[in-house]
């Protein structure tokens, strides 16, 4: 794997971010908003999932949700990835990022199983199947998010 | 609803416990607020966003020290090569308040007599 970040860090996209101002500057505030657009709605969708707002139906607040979430999902990781080629070898190589990878990867894998099983029907599980979906899809993409602001705090 | 509520609960401890551990690496938090003086020869240099770091060996003594992001050293006058493996350097700046750690924050550096000020604004 060596090789592999050593070549996405001195490619010339690598290093022109790297010695920017404004254009890391900015990705890093896309990255920000693309995470603050995907744990703002997915939440919205796992707090329905566990039982609140038990008037709003399921169905119709996922047709918007999903989308919403997904798109941000894309976002936060394209911009992700521009942040990380810069310093590839060293972000690979922090215990942090390594747990957030992981937890994007349960995340994901949890929401695919889900929609595949449901589509966006979600209704069509029982009550406690959708909260237990709910409660697992909080904490795991909270996780992401967290295990990759503390990054900054705890490796460097 | 009662499910619910202790999901909540389940929620909000993960969110407390996950701030304990925040240990500041940006900003000047985890620095003691007194300026200190190192002075070496980089060992090796990692410039560029979100912020540069040099390995200095003072005399024996390996200290990480941490530099501006381009447009910071660039301000300071600084040109691409300055920092670089073999430069003997000079550093005025804050340590981290766990001196162990041997880690320091430059506020300004000097490379032979010259002085190059990363941040005006603090003393």
């Amino acid at each position: 794997m060596a090789a592999v970040w050593s070549a996405l860090q001195t490619s010339d996209l690598a290093v022109w971010i790297n010695l920017s101002r404004w254009l890391y500057a900015g990705i890093a505030t896309a990255h920000v908003l693309a995470i603050a657009l995907l744990i703002g709605s997915i939440l919205i969708l796992d707090l329905r999932l566990v039982g609140f707002a038990a008037w709003l139906d399921t169905t119709p607040l996922a047709r918007l949700v999903v989308p919403v979430a997904g798109t941000a999902l894309g976002c936060a990781i394209v911009s992700g990835f521009l942040l990380f080629i810069g310093r590839a070898a060293q972000y690979a190589g922090f215990g942090l990022f390594q747990l957030k990878i992981a937890l994007i990867a349960a995340a994901l894998a949890t929401t695919l199983t889900v929609h595949r099983r449901y589509g966006l029907r979600l209704e069509r599980a029982t009550a406690r199947q959708r909260a237990r979906i709910g409660i697992a899809s909080i904490c795991l993409w909270l996780a992401v998010a967290v295990s990759g602001r503390m990054i900054a705090f705890v490796h460097g | 609803m009662q499910r619910s509520i202790w999901s909540l609960l389940v929620v909000g401890a993960l969110m407390l416990g996950s701030v304990g551990a925040a240990m500041a690496h940006h900003g000047w938090r985890w620095t003691t607020g007194g300026n200190i003086e190192v002075t070496g020869i980089i060992t090796a240099a990692q410039l560029g966003n979100p912020h540069g770091v040099l390995t200095v060996d003072a005399e024996g003594e390996v200290w990480r020290v941490e530099v501006g992001q381009p447009w910071r050293n660039e301000r300071a006058g600084l040109k691409d090569g300055d920092l670089k493996k073999g430069v003997e350097i000079r550093i005025i700046g804050e340590p981290s308040a766990d001196i162990k750690d041997k880690r320091v924050k430059a506020e300004r550096l000097y490379l032979g007599d010259k002085e190059y000020t990363l941040y005006p604004e603090r003393d």
